[in-house]
């Protein structure tokens, strides 16, 4: 039974999946997109399931102390500073680490919203900046509010004077246009963004260096290995060439200089080992992946391969 | 003459004190290249220009900072291009460390000089002009799910706008009305429009690549199911000149151009050295 049904539910959603493709009825497209919506959520586990791996792994290095055991410390450390600061800046702030002004209390005429602006009148906004990505948001009387993003930075000191009136245009209410005058409202400001920050001096530099240093590696590489040792390795070698040339400007500027009667020559060169035998070969292979994935498919399908079941089969 | 070949061929730090070398100095000094445009280039172009204004483009983010030197400066340009034909600009990150990148490139087109209002703002409006859906969950079953119907599956945008009530997606529902998906990439994103976005639903899909992916894309450009390839650093300069807007990577053309003609000297030099060491191993001197 372990067996059978998990096979059973393969053939069958297999068989649905695959005729589903050639049937446009609204029931169809209702199963793919149910099935979508199941992929998303099973994707999910695999996210609780590499983290418990990495968690697992780099746990019982630290405890064995095996060879450059400190760089475990170091990714566990970076787990749960970053995940740890995304769950409180995303519970504490849900939009973003905005943080609240107090609410302005309210008077007649304190504001005026419409459907694209509000105007602000009201000593507590005197010399006041609203930055774009700020939200103004207005409290109704018996509970409850709608916000609306500032779309322009606007000061109070625009129209030449500090007087405390503030017209700032806004992205659309998210509730309803409110009432044009009564109720408080507040200005609330983005706040400090952590997560954002690790991002930003973190991961950026530290990702764009490992990956800017194989431009070392690679030099290196190309002088020890890339020799003309065999035909294949000369052909190979041949081809690199006529294609690094032929994307680089002063070697075609040169080229057009010498031989003006042929000056697209390196350009049109590379276009052909691009567009020709590399094209062939890609061609070749995708097809070839292709006709393997369509008899796996099956296979999996039909139950002759089990091996995803575990055990071997 | 003997032991500065043996140092060379022995000491790699020698390769990458050159390597360094040729990266700074056209950074320090600004060497202006022309810039020969690729066919593969030109159709991603010549896509764009084909639409007309009001029609949406939906620009799919899916690189980290590790190729941001190469796709960056393609999204800059693209997405200029776009907005300066009046096109109505969406965009998605399929990868969650490109949403950050996605959205400092829209805002760094959006707030230039180009789109400046009279007002000192940007003319360009979030949620009027553009919309940015940041990252979402899904990859390949995240495209399959945007071409039934977007505003349904997304809900809201990154700023937590309802996308029903927001005037850029009006009347947009799925990839019917959808002009061009760009995807950029740096892994198998390009495979999976090509199959779900222009397969199943028939989206028009071009993409911008970093260079080592070029190569992969020309089966499918040839084939037409991709409208035009961007690749790497070069095919950036290439689109920057194209709409006559040099930017970050036209600056860069110099370096890519010094580093590529140093790795044809280093393959030259090391080839010499190696016939070097077979005639002397033939003639039975240990060079």
């Amino acid at each position: 039974m372990r067996t059978t049904l998990p096979l059973a539910i393969c053939l069958v959603m297999g068989l649905l999946m695959l005729v589903q493709w050639f049937v446009p009825h609204p029931l169809s497209m209702e199963l793919f997109r149910r099935v979508n919506d199941w992929m998303l959520t099973i994707g999910v586990f695999a996210l609780v399931l590499g983290i418990g791996s990495l968690i697992m792994v780099h746990t019982r290095r630290v405890r064995r102390q095996t060879a450059n055991w400190p760089y475990s410390v170091v990714v566990l450390l970076g787990l749960v500073v970053t995940a740890g600061v995304g769950f409180v800046e995303g519970f504490a702030h849900p939009l973003r680490g905005l943080e609240t002004t107090q609410a302005l209390p309210y008077e007649e005429g304190t504001y005026t919203a419409k459907a694209g602006t509000i105007t602000i009148r009201d000593a507590g906004v005197k010399g006041v900046t609203l930055e774009k990505g700020d939200r103004v948001r207005v409290l109704y009387e018996g509970g409850g509010h709608t916000d609306a993003l500032v779309t322009t930075t606007v000061s109070d000191a625009d129209d030449g004077n500090t007087d405390g009136v503030v017209t700032a245009a806004i992205a659309a209410w998210r509730q309803g246009v409110p009432p044009e005058n009564g109720t408080a409202f507040a200005v609330i400001h983005p706040g400090a963004d952590v997560f954002n920050w690790i991002y930003e001096y973190f991961y950026v530099p530290l990702d764009s260096t490992m990956f800017s240093i194989l431009a070392f590696f690679i030099a290196s590489a190309a002088f020890r290995a890339f020799r003309a040792r065999n035909l294949e390795a000369t052909l190979l070698l041949l081809s690199a060439c006529i294609i690094i040339l032929g994307l680089t400007t002063p070697f075609i500027y040169v080229w057009g200089k010498v031989l003006p009667m042929i000056p697209e020559a390196p350009t049109a060169a590379k276009d052909w080992i691009l567009e020709v035998p590399n094209l062939a070969m890609r061609r070749a292979i995708m097809l070839g992946v292709g006709l393997g994935s369509v008899a796996q498919a099956f296979r999996i399908i039909f139950g002759i391969e089990r091996t995803y079941l575990g055990g071997g089969g | 003459m003997n032991a500065i070949w043996s140092f060379i061929r022995t000491d790699r730090r020698f390769i990458f004190l050159v390597v360094a070398v040729t990266v700074i100095v056209p950074v320090l000094v600004t060497i202006p290249f022309p810039v020969p445009v690729s066919n593969a280039t030109r159709a991603a172009f010549n896509t764009m220009e084909g639409l007309k204004p009001g029609d949406a483009v939906l620009l799919s983010f899916s690189y980290g900072p590790s190729s941001m030197a190469e796709v960056q400066p393609q999204v800059e340009a693209v997405m200029r291009h776009a907005f300066r034909k009046g096109l109505r600009v969406l965009t998605v990150s399929l990868f969650p460390d490109a949403a950050p990148l996605g959205s400092r490139a829209l805002a760094r087109v959006v707030d230039s000089d180009e789109f400046r209002s009279e007002s000192g703002g940007s003319r360009l409006v979030e949620g009027t002009d553009y919309v940015n859906f940041g990252y979402r969950l899904g990859t390949d079953t995240l495209i399959r799910r945007l071409g039934q119907n977007i505003p349904q599956f997304i809900e809201t945008d990154v700023r937590g706008e309802r996308l029903d009530a927001l005037p850029v997606m009006q009347g947009i529902q799925n990839f019917d009305q959808i002009a061009l998906v760009v995807d950029f990439a740096a892994g198998d994103s390009p495979d999976w429009w090509v199959v779900d976005g222009q397969g199943r639903y028939g989206v028009k899909v071009a993409v911008g690549v970093t260079g080592v992916m070029v190569s992969q894309q020309f089966p499918y450009l040839n084939s037409g199911q991709l409208a035009g390839l961007i690749g790497g650093g070069v095919g950036a300069a290439e689109y920057e000149n194209l709409i006559n807007a040099p930017a970050t990577a036209t600056r860069r053309v110099a370096t890519l151009a010094f580093v590529h003609l140093l790795i044809i000297a280093i393959v030259i030099f090391g080839n010499v050295l190696y016939f070097r060491e077979q005639r002397a191993a033939a003639e039975g001197d240990p060079a």
